[in-house]
């Protein structure tokens, strides 16, 4: 009864709060135009250039105001001539910010050859009078209806590089942490090197992984480690904007999987529907690999191996969009094994992220497996640190995860304001290695 | 015979006059050489596309290290009221660069798609380039474009700067020896203009674990709820002033429900205006929570009503050279001094020697104020998979990264064949 008592005198506390959001929502609600908008729609110019037909080139730049006299403008532009020896004229561009772009002052020079038409200078000097331009209509209005591009094809390759392109890399990483009745520790080490280019893309890398936890219960200490290694390497040949041809080369030890050794070396073909030059809007693969395994258990398996030799073949079909309307990312790869057909394994993952309506976003993603490969499984049985801990795989047939999200946003939709008092709100850090 | 060759060439001219743009440059272009000169730019930015970036924006040359740029292209975001994002790019000019500097922005909105995000990005990366590549021979082979667009008068606000938003997600998996299900559900209102913000947010979580092994079985359910408010008001471009008011409950904490206000105040020693690249804050705030224990605590309550002040201090940094973010914050109830907390949370990723960087993430508690601990002992189960919270004078978790990388500076090239490969190392990522 008493404790009731308490609850409804704290009840006032909890209407305190709208009493006082409206207090504070009375105040300069006119002050507070929705800054939906940039403040200027395009910058005002003003030209000086005495020796160029002002009137043409002014014509050339659209994304600006051009004001016929100083004052007033956020941009002065001073253009001035002067001839080389080598007979070229040098065109000097000095953009001096003013008013809300005060300070804002760049300069550079435009070169034209010796007898070039007028047409030729008029052609060179707008072009250097946009990209001149560009940083101060980018703080505009006007900045979205802009397009930059570079008028012709060229090679990402046509750099001078010493190391024709090789990279190497080694990292170090760990992550431990613990409470009084409990400590994790987590080590990983990588080295690689990799050469990419359109041609090919070469990549080798080794890794180890080292992970140990400890609780405390009932006066003692459980302790579960685990760890892994591996060495990877993977060579692919471009062969035409849709095919290409590689190898893959895995070997790993893993406490997890009872795998003392794996050595697979693939041979693999892919094909992309869509031309790999569209790979970040669209990508259609298809992957076969042909899969030589030798493996040695650390413990005796279900099937009582110890090694084995295996051959393995598999398909796997990815799709990816990344649309206006949303991205899609999906694979399916399907495996099986050559000395048993019905040891095979199925699996589907993807994501999807659609913006239904305005404001409406969805976003899916899942994956399946149907297992009935595991022919890595020890034989005896699991303790319940390895089952809660998941610290070893257990018999299954299938394994399958799936969210979906669904997020609604309407009201004022269109502010840019940033209001950054009193910090962002709880942050969600991912750490990934 | 000869008179068909002489055909062809004329129409091979013909196409070549044509492929060639209206300009009609009369001089031979090799772009390749132009490609040579062009600025060397480092793109600094956590989430972005950077394949897209590379395909998209070809006058410029990639590297892999902020110390062989010509221009460093430092990308930061933050929230705007519309819970959409401001990119803010400042470029910086380095080498014959120097000096030459620039910033531009970008918002995104809350429900704009991946695609719409990144191409507003590479627009504004693009535009602000331009400094540096007009001062280069790559220059007159780039052509800006200007699409002039009837434009909707900017429309009147009807929803007074309010903005609601309604989400739920739900999160499924298992195999045949385990299941777990996990459902949020969240709904929020904010009002955020630059004088008053106003926060309202209410979620649920539900969390369902289940394992069974030979014969071995076990299931765990727990269910989080909250109601969090949050009103500020802005004193100048260095104080605020504000309220929380909180409504919690939670199986992992003992809590049947809690109810807490606080009011707060807030100085920050940088301007709020800088606040995308640096904040030094000092937040100071005291109130009352009153709470009710599902089962008796160890100190024999099953609710009270306590007051508690707090102070944090919380730096945060994004220069050329790195990141740094970290806060410090001390807590204790008034009605027994000893019953205190402190915490301290610290980010840093150095990039200070070339091809060498190094990311590390910490934080350490020192607790001494764990009031609604249950008195009856854990479960091994419990303890295992942290179900509960669990007595302890402290909790520490740290990660770092060390990586160092030689070669090639250049990054200029996208190879999607045989999918993404991965070099290793760790990745933070705040959001």
């Amino acid at each position: 009864m008493n404790k009731e008592n308490k609850m409804s005198t704290r009840l006032p506390g909890f209407l305190a709060l709208p009493a006082l959001i409206l207090i504070f929502a009375a105040v300069p609600a006119s002050a507070q135009a929705p800054a939906a908008e940039r403040a200027i729609d395009r910058p005002s110019v003003f030209l000086d250039a005495p020796d160029c037909d002002a009137a043409v080139l002014r014509a050339d730049v659209g994304f600006v105001d051009w004001l016929d006299a100083a004052g007033g403008e956020h941009v002065l532009v001073v253009i001035r001539q002067q001839i080389r020896e080598s007979g070229e004229t040098e065109h000097t561009l000095t953009f001096e910010g003013r008013r809300e772009f005060d300070g804002d002052r760049q300069m550079f020079s435009v070169l034209t050859p010796a007898g070039a038409s007028a047409e030729e200078t008029r052609q060179a000097l707008a072009r250097g009078l946009k990209q001149g331009l560009l940083r101060y209509a980018g703080k505009t209005g006007v900045a979205d209806r802009l397009s930059v591009a570079l008028l012709d094809k060229v090679k990402p390759t046509a750099v001078e590089d010493k190391w024709n392109f090789w990279v190497f890399s080694v990292n170090a990483n760990g992550f431990l942490s613990g409470e009084q009745s409990y400590k994790t520790s987590t080590l990983n080490g990588n080295a690689a090197a990799s050469r990419v280019t359109p041609d090919w893309k070469l990549h080798f890398r080794l890794s180890g992984y080292l992970s140990r936890s400890a609780f405390l219960y009932d006066g003692g200490e459980i302790v579960n480690t685990s760890n892994s290694r591996s060495f990877s390497a993977l060579a692919v040949k471009s062969l035409s904007d849709h095919f290409s041809v590689g190898a893959f080369l895995e070997t790993y030890a893993s406490t997890y999987s009872n795998i003392g050794l794996n050595l697979s070396p693939a041979p693999a073909v892919e094909v992309n529907l869509f031309p790999y030059s569209q790979c970040t809007r669209r990508q259609l693969r298809l992957l076969y690999r042909m899969n030589f395994r030798s493996v040695r258990y650390l413990e005796e398996t279900i099937y009582d191996k110890l090694r084995e030799n295996l051959w393995n073949q598999s398909l796997s079909v990815t799709l990816e969009l990344k649309e206006k309307w949303g991205t899609i990312s999906t694979a399916l790869e399907g495996s099986h094994y050559l000395h048993d057909f019905s040891k095979n394994r199925l699996e589907f993952t993807g994501e999807v992220v659609i913006r239904l309506i305005k404001g409406l976003n969805v976003n899916l993603s899942g994956g399946g497996s149907r297992i009935r490969d595991q022919l890595s499984l020890a034989k005896g049985g699991a303790t319940l640190e390895e089952i809660l801990l998941r610290l070893r795989q257990l018999e299954t047939s299938y394994s399958y995860y799936f969210s979906v999200g669904l997020s609604y946003t309407f009201g004022s939709t269109r502010s840019r304001v940033v209001n950054p008092r009193f910090g962002a709100g709880p942050q969600r850090i991912s750490i990934s290695m | 015979m000869r008179y068909r060759k002489r055909i062809c060439a004329v129409l091979a001219l013909l196409c070549l006059a044509w492929a060639i743009p209206a300009s009609a440059q009369v001089e031979d272009i090799d772009i390749e050489a132009l490609k040579k000169t062009a600025p060397k730019v480092f793109i600094d930015c956590q989430n972005c596309d950077i394949e897209f970036i590379k395909t998209e924006v070809t006058f410029v040359n990639y590297v892999r290290d902020r110390k062989e740029a010509d221009v460093h292209v430092l990308i930061t975001t933050q929230r705007t009221a519309s819970q959409g994002q401001e990119h803010t790019l400042t470029f910086l000019g380095q080498n014959g660069f120097q000096g030459v500097d620039d910033v531009q922005k970008y918002v995104s909105g809350k429900s704009d798609t991946d695609d719409e995000i990144r191409r507003g990005l590479v627009r504004a990366i693009k535009i602000g380039l331009m400094s540096y590549v007009a001062r280069t021979p790559i220059a007159r082979r780039v052509e800006v474009d200007y699409k002039p667009e009837a434009r909707a008068a900017a429309a009147v606000d009807r929803w007074n700067s309010w903005v609601f938003n309604l989400a739920a997600e739900g999160y499924f998996n298992g195999e045949q020896s385990y299941r777990s299900r996990y459902m949020e559900f969240t709904a929020s209102a904010n009002r955020v203009t630059s004088d008053l913000k106003i926060q309202l947010g209410l979620s649920t979580g539900i969390d369902f674990n289940a394992y069974e092994y030979e014969g071995y079985k076990y299931e765990n359910r727990q269910n989080e709820y909250s109601f969090s408010g949050l009103a500020v008001k802005s004193l100048g471009p260095h104080w605020s002033a504000g309220l929380y008011f909180d409504a919690d409950s939670s199986d992992y904490g003992n809590l049947r429900w809690s109810l807490s206000a606080a009011p707060a105040v807030e100085y920050n020693i940088f301007p709020y205006a800088q606040s995308t690249r640096r904040q030094l804050r000092l937040l100071y705030k005291a109130g009352p929570a009153r709470a009710r224990y599902h089962d008796a605590t160890i100190y024999g309550k099953t609710s009270e009503t306590l007051w508690r002040e707090s102070l944090t201090v919380a730096l945060e940094l994004r220069e050329k050279w790195g990141l740094v973010s970290t806060s410090l914050s001390g807590s204790h109830y008034f009605h027994d001094f000893g019953k205190n907390r402190l915490n301290l949370f610290a980010m840093v990723s150095l990039n200070l020697l070339k091809g060498l960087s190094l990311v590390a993430v910490g934080s350490g508690a020192r607790i001494r104020d764990q009031l609604s601990l249950p008195g009856r002992a854990p479960t091994l189960e419990e303890i295992l998979l942290q179900s509960r919270e669990l007595e302890t004078p402290y909790s520490f978790f740290f990660s770092f990264g060390l990586n160092f990388t030689f070669g090639s500076i250049y990054s200029n090239v996208v190879n999607p064949r045989f999918g993404a490969i991965s070099s290793g190392g760790m990745r933070v990522s705040i959001d």
